[in-house]
Formats: structure tokens, C-alpha cells, sequence
């Protein structure tokens, strides 16, 4: 389980420069960043997984929490969470192949969202390693494309003010 | 601005409060500046920052000092910053003149040194498009600045310029940018002229520490039979000096300084055991390595401090004071941390303290420090250079002056044959180490201190890297001194090269000019110093001269080390007191 960090960030792509910035400049060893959009357009959060082995969780918030585009950061060690990856892909279908298809994303719950002449487009959503392995079995019919948003997350069944808001109140 | 109100603008009080209006945006920075009490300027101008020249011009009470490589103007506003504690201030064009900046803006980063720095910027409609001398500012100095801004409409100026003040000092102190498009400058709008106390970036503090853990800071201290207090630049910064002291006398504990400590703790305090690290004192490098608790305070654990990381201090515990998080558990460990400001913390930490028995311990220190004195011979025909060091501390310590070091062994013989007593009077480059910081640096502070003789001990390479600050001197008819202790090499890296590359001398010998000469031809006085019984009257002479600057060449043994040294990533047990001899415990 890696130890998360959520970021919230002004939505910019100056502050994301200025926290990637960061992050290479102190030689930072953290895991692969996603990024989400909030409630609120003019906030981003950063999902920032840290290996509390090599790096002290402690440090890599004291500093980011030295920039003025960093709003609010939160570490949620430890806390349960709902964390979901979401995937869209394409692969090659010829018509032949589309019950199979259909079959196989059902099993995954996944949807198909576009019909195209010699392809389809899945969309999946669920845990890291659900996606993992909807993206594998669909190799077989030849993955042409995927993106996916990588994992968001979000603490469960707390229903405090949003992390900017509670940081601005703990400053004032 | 029309002249008329321009008139009424300069016979005007300045009282601080706040007011509503129409200029353009240089006069609006001009007023920001001069609501932050700012009375000096550094820099040099260009076609980006004519319009804040042309504001400059209707400002007679803000000096400017123009200098001849904006290095010098950082250098010098580093110099002032350290010197008086507020934020030093330079100018500079767009392109080649910011970017001429970077090299003192990593060293005030380095050094937690505030300063803001004002850039002008290429139009902002031809941002970004290759314009000419254009430099992305920005990006460049993202990583050696607290914080930077580039302003992209009037109102957002003066705002941009006191939140670069505020954030240049609040916390951790360090360097802000704030760069200026010349259409932003030169356009006119209204403004509402605040009071600078009306910005404060709203980070979230970390709560100041409990009682419980000041409580479990007093227990370590009561409990620990060799203790030892590391002391560091953030004591200076925090103006904690009297609280360390309070402590080490409390609870009898030895005090060992950083180089950017020096001055934190009198030398001449019997608990003092001077600078530790790469060139401490043995004792001072013995008592921390053999300690059982560290108290850390506004110091961080530097590698020419620690040495070998893993093998520094094994059986410390450690007590950490420092203002900012992220230096606690860097490089080491700490058991209890307490973040915050040094001086605050200490005052509530001391009530707490009850003194350990540390009677054993001082036995122990005081013979390492009778068995390993700083030491040196001086023979009759070659200058030694920790003696002409000595001289100059020796003859000129009555008048309490404030002394600037470049960077190299000079330096560290400096810190080392000086008795240093006082916070601020020790200015030098310590994490960057910065060639060319001295001389620059003792202008700057001898701006900010017109009240106080400055001098500057140089070496023969860093002095012609920005010798050029001596023409500004001579222009102000600044009575710095600057001795430069001339060995005709690149010595720290000769020394290096002696020790540690089989004598291989590559690139270090320095075919130098007459300096003494060189100093006349600007203007300064110059002084030619060759034999040790001519220390002492050049430096009563030196003394003497107090209408312009004056440089003393004093040509030293260009092959003498220094030492004590403990070679880089390797541990106390290597410390060489003379080449090939260790000292023991
Ligand atoms: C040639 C050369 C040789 C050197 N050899 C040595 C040597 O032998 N020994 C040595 O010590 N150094 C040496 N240095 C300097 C060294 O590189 C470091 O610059 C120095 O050790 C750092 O000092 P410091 O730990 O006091 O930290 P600083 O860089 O002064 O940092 C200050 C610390 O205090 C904190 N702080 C700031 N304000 C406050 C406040 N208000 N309250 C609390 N904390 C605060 C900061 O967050 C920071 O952590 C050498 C440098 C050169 C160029
Ligand atoms: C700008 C810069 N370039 C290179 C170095 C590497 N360096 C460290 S000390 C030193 C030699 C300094 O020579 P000098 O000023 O004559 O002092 P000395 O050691 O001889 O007393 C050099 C080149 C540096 N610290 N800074
Ligand atoms: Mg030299």
C-alpha cells in the first residue's frame, strides 16, 4: 500500500510546473503522480504516492508546503479510502469479435463507448489492478490505444469542509 | 505623472497608510519600495528596466549604487542583508542582466540570506516569442528563489513586490524575484498604495511546539552526561544569540558553531570550542562525535560538518530546533524535534532545563583541547598566512569590525584565527561557497553599516572575480579594507590536490597582477605587504586611510595547508592535524 499525499494546487499550468519543479529539484522519490479536477474549476489535486521507506512522508509535505501555489496537503497515510483507475481502449474489432468483446467487458462491468469501423472503444473503471487486467485479457484481439486517468481517490465516509478549506482555516 | 504632482508627491510625509493613486506601474513599485523602508539599491540598467530607472530618478532618497556585473549587486545586497538582518535589494535589466543573478540568488537560497530581487522583463506581447533579451526569468530562477513572480498587469505589482519583502524574511529567510514586463511598467493605472503590513502569505505554521515536547527536550538534556550544543546560521537569523548562551550556561554545555554560526557564541566564552567540521577545531569535531546529545539549533546538518553521515555521532541523540520542517530528519534523525523560531523556542525550553552532571565531560574536552590547539609556526622571511589572519584580527579587533570572507583556505584560516563575538560581523558563502562573495558583500555591508569598519579578507583568486566591486567603493569612497592573502594559487584546490591527487598541480597556479597597483589605478590605495615585519605597520597604515578603500596585498608561503581537515566523506578518526598525521582521541 504506497502512503498517499493529496495535493490541492491552483489549477495552472505555472503551479504544476512549480511542483514537478520541486519534486525533480529535490530528488523526491515518489511514485506515479495523478492528477484530478474538483468541486472546485479553480483547484487541482494531486494524488502523490510516497514509499515511506525511502522517503519520510513528513519531508516531501514540508516541502511542498513551502510553495504558494500549494493550497492545501493532506496526508492520508493510513485512512481508508475509495480509489478508482479508469481506462479507455481501443482495440481492434472486426464484427466478428464484438460479441466476444461485449462478453468480456460485461464480466469487467466495462462499457462499450464507441463503435468504429475497425475498432471499439472500452471504458473501464475500478481498482489499479481490475484495469490491469481488463486492459490484458483485450490484448488478445490487439489493444491499439489506451489512456487512463490513473488512480483517483478520495478518503471514505468523512464529511469534514475540503482540504483547501480547512487548511485556509487552520492558517487564519 | 505630471510634474506637479510628482513635486507634491516627494515633499509629502510618508506616513504608511493607505491611499488611492493614478501613476504608472514603476512609480507604484517605487512606492511599494519605499514603504518598505528600503534605502539602497543595487544594479545596473537596461532597456527592459528603463522605465523603472526613469521612476528611480524622481526617488532621491533610495540610493542607487550602480555596479559594473550584476553578480557584484546581489553579492552586495547578500552583503547588507547579512549585515543588518532586512533584505538587501538589486535591479537589474531583462536577459543577460537577470540572468547574471543566479549565481547570488543560489548562494542567498543556499544561505537563507532575504534579499528581492528586481528584473525587468521583455514587453509581455512579445513573451515567450524569442524577443530580444528575453531569458525565462522565471523558470530559471524557480528553484533558487523562495518564491518568484512575473507580473502581468499594474495591479498586481505592488502586491508582487511586498509579498517578495514579506516572504523574503518570514520563516526561513531567502531571496525572491519579482520580474517586470516594461508595457506593465510603463502603464498607467490606479492604485491603492498599501501599508506593506497589509500582506502576508497565508501558509499554514506548524503549531508551535507542546509542552510535551519541551518537556521531552529538558528530560534529554537532563539526562545526557556529554551534551553539546551545534550551532548554526539560524541563530544568527533568529537573533538568539543571548538564548544560547542562557542555555550553554545553564545547563554547562559546550557550544560548537558552524561556519555560518560564527559570532552566535563569544569565542572568547570558556565554554566555546569553536568552529566544527571539514576544518574545525579536534575538540570542538571530538565532543560532537563522541557526544550522547546533540542540541541542534538553526543549524542543518551539512556534509563538511558531518562528514560520513552514517558514521557522525553514533551514540547522539539529537535535539533539532529549526524554523523549518523540511530540515528536520534530512540528514539526520532527530529525536526530538521542535519547530519554530530559535529564539522563541529557547525561551521556552529554558525554564525547563535542569543541568546534567557534565563534570566528566569538560575533563575530557579539556584535553583534547590543551592536546589540540589550532596552531601554526611563523618563521622569520615567509609570511605565514594564519599569521598576517592573526595580525589583522589582533590590531583590528578593538574596533569591532564587520568581516566579509571570500571563499577558500583563507577563509578558513579566518574562521579559525579569529576570536569571533558577535552575530552578524562573520559574512561569508558557506553552502555555495561562492568565489568572488567577499569583496562585494563588504560593500554591501558597509552600506548597511556606515557606523562599523568593514574588512574583507580575500584570496588572490576570488578577488579577481569580482574586483570590479572596488570601483564601486572607490566611486562611494567607502573605507573598506580588504587584505588579500596572496599564495599565488588556487590554494584550497592546490591543497587538494596535494593531498589527494599525488601533487598533480593542474590548473591552480595564478599568474597574478600587482593588486596593489591595480587598486591605485581605480583609485583605492594599495599596499604591497612581503615580509612578516611588514604585517603590522601595512595594517596600522590601513587603518589610517579613511577617505577610500584599500587593498593589502599580502603575499604569504603559497604552499602552506590548512588544517585541521577531515577529508571529505570520511569520519573523525581521519582528522589530519599535518599531512599524514591523525589526531587521536
Ligand atoms: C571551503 C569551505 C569549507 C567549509 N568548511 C566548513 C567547516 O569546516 N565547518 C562548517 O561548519 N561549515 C563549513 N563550510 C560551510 C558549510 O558548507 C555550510 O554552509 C554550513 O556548515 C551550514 O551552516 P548551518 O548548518 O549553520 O546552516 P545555515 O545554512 O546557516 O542554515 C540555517 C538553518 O537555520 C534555520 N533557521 C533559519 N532561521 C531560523 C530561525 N529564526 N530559527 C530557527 N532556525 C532557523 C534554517 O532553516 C536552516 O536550517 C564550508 C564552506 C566552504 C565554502
Ligand atoms: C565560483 C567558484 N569557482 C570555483 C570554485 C572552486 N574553488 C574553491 S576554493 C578555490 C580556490 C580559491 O582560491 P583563492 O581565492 O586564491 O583562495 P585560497 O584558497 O588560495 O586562499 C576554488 C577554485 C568555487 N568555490 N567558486
Ligand atoms: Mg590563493
Amino acid at each position: 500500500m504506497p502512503h498517499w499525499l493529496a495535493v490541492t494546487i491552483e489549477n495552472s499550468v505555472e503551479s504544476l510546473n512549480r511542483v514537478f519543479h520541486l519534486l525533480r529539484q529535490r530528488h523526491l522519490p515518489v511514485g506515479p503522480i495523478s492528477m484530478c479536477r474538483t468541486e472546485d474549476p479553480q483547484d487541482l489535486r494531486l494524488l502523490i504516492p510516497v514509499d515511506p521507506a525511502r522517503v519520510d512522508p513528513q519531508r516531501v509535505r514540508a516541502n511542498l508546503e513551502k510553495l504558494l501555489c500549494v493550497k492545501a496537503v493532506e496526508d492520508w497515510g493510513e485512512r481508508p479510502l475509495v480509489i478508482r483507475d479508469m481506462a479507455l481502449v481501443k482495440v481492434r474489432a472486426p464484427s466478428e469479435a464484438w460479441v466476444e468483446i461485449a462478453q468480456l467487458a460485461e464480466f469487467y462491468r466495462a462499457r462499450i463507448v464507441d463503435v468504429g469501423p475497425e475498432t471499439l472503444i472500452v471504458e473501464v473503471t475500478g481498482s489499479a489492478e481490475k484495469v490491469d487486467s481488463c486492459i490484458a485479457r483485450l490484448q488478445r484481439f490487439g489493444v491499439v490505444e489506451v489512456t487512463r486517468s490513473g488512480p483517483m481517490a478520495m478518503v471514505r465516509g468523512q464529511a469534514e469542509a475540503a482540504p483547501a478549506d480547512r487548511m485556509a482555516e487552520a492558517a487564519a | 505623472m505630471d510634474t506637479a504632482t510628482m513635486a507634491q508627491t516627494q515633499v509629502a510625509p510618508r506616513t504608511i497608510r493607505r491611499e488611492r493613486r493614478r501613476m504608472k506601474t514603476a512609480w507604484a513599485v517605487m512606492e511599494a519600495l519605499v514603504r518598505e523602508g528600503v534605502e539602497v539599491i543595487f544594479g545596473v540598467p537596461g532597456g527592459a528596466s528603463l522605465p523603472l530607472y526613469d521612476a528611480l530618478y524622481d526617488y532621491p532618497q533610495i540610493r542607487h549604487v550602480l555596479v559594473r556585473h550584476e553578480q557584484c549587486a546581489i553579492h552586495m545586497a547578500e552583503g547588507y542583508a547579512r549585515a543588518t538582518g532586512k533584505p538587501g535589494v538589486c535591479f537589474t535589466t531583462s536577459g543577460p542582466g537577470a540572468t547574471n543573478l543566479v549565481t547570488g540568488l543560489t548562494d542567498a537560497m543556499m544561505d537563507s540570506t532575504p534579499l528581492v530581487a528586481i528584473t525587468g522583463q521583455v514587453p509581455t506581447f512579445f513573451m515567450g516569442g524569442d524577443a530580444f533579451q528575453e531569458a525565462d526569468v522565471i523558470g530559471v530562477t524557480m528553484s533558487i528563489t523562495k518564491h518568484n513572480w512575473l507580473v502581468r498587469t499594474p495591479a498586481q505589482a505592488p502586491e508582487a513586490v511586498h509579498m517578495a519583502f514579506r516572504l523574503a524574511t518570514d520563516g526561513r529567510p531567502g531571496p525572491t524575484l519579482v520580474d517586470l514586463p516594461r508595457d506593465v511598467l510603463l502603464a498607467e493605472a490606479d492604485f491603492i498604495l498599501e501599508d506593506p503590513e497589509a500582506f502576508r502569505p497565508s501558509r499554514p505554521r506548524p503549531p508551535f511546539p507542546d509542552e510535551r515536547a519541551l518537556r521531552q527536550a529538558a528530560d534529554l538534556i537532563a539526562q545526557s552526561q556529554r551534551p553539546i550544543l551545534y550551532v548554526g546560521g539560524g541563530v544568527i537569523h533568529s537573533g538568539a544569540a543571548p538564548e544560547i548562551r542562557a542555555l550553554a550556561e545553564k545547563a554547562r554545555i559546550p557550544v560548537a558553531t558552524t561556519l555560518m554560526g560564527l559570532g552566535a557564541f563569544p569565542e572568547d566564552h570558556p565554554y566555546a570550542l569553536k568552529m566544527l567540521g571539514m576544518h574545525g577545531t579536534v575538540y570542538a569535531n571530538f565532543a560532537i562525535n563522541f557526544s550522547d546529545l546533540i542540541i541542534a539549533v538553526g543549524a542543518r546538518f551539512d556534509d563538511r560538518v558531518t562528514g560520513k553521515l552514517s558514521a557522525f555521532a553514533p551514540h547522539a541523540k539529537v535535539i533539532h530546533i529549526d524554523i523549518d520542517p523540511a530540515e528536520i530528519n534530512k540528514n539526520r534523525r532527530a529525536d526530538v524535534a521542535l519547530i519554530g523560531d530559535a529564539k522563541s523556542i529557547l525561551r521556552a525550553l529554558l525554564p525547563l532545563v535542569r543541568p546534567p552532571d557534565t563534570e566528566a565531560w569538560w575533563r575530557q574536552i579539556e584535553d583534547w583541547r590543551a592536546r589540540y590547539p589550532l596552531r601554526y609556526r611563523q618563521g622569520e622571511d615567509v609570511i605565514k598566512p594564519q599569521f598576517a589572519i592573526q595580525m589583522i584580527y589582533e590590531l583590528t579587533k578593538d574596533y569591532r569590525p564587520i568581516v566579509t570572507l571570500d571563499v577558500g583556505q583563507h577563509q578558513m584560516w579566518a574562521a579559525q584565527f579569529f576570536t569571533w563575538t558577535e552575530p552578524r560581523t562573520c559574512i561569508t558563502s558557506g553552502g555555495l561557497g561562492t568565489m568572488g562573495f567577499g569583496l562585494p558583500a563588504a560593500v554591501g555591508a558597509q552600506f548597511g553599516r556606515p557606523d562599523r569598519l568593514v574588512i574583507n579578507i580575500n584570496g588572490d583568486g576570488s578577488f579577481q572575480m569580482t574586483f570590479q566591486a572596488l570601483i564601486t567603493a572607490v566611486e562611494w569612497q567607502l573605507p573598506i579594507k580588504v587584505f588579500i592573502i596572496n599564495n599565488q594559487y588556487l590554494g584550497m584546490v592546490r591543497q587538494w590536490q596535494e593531498l589527494f591527487y599525488n601533487r598533480r598541480y593542474s590548473a591552480v597556479y595564478l599568474a597574478n597582477p600587482d593588486f596593489a597597483r591595480m587598486a591605485e589605478a581605480v583609485g583605492a590605495a594599495g599596499i604591497r605587504v612581503e615580509r612578516p615585519d611588514q604585517v603590522e605597520p601595512a595594517v596600522r597604515q590601513a587603518l589610517a586611510i579613511t577617505d577610500r578603500p584599500v587593498v593589502v596585498d599580502i603575499h604569504v608561503d603559497p604552499e602552506e595547508n590548512c588544517f585541521p581537515m577531515i577529508p571529505s566523506g570520511m569520519t573523525v578518526f581521519d582528522t589530519m592535524i599535518a599531512p599524514g598525521v591523525k589526531a587521536v582521541p
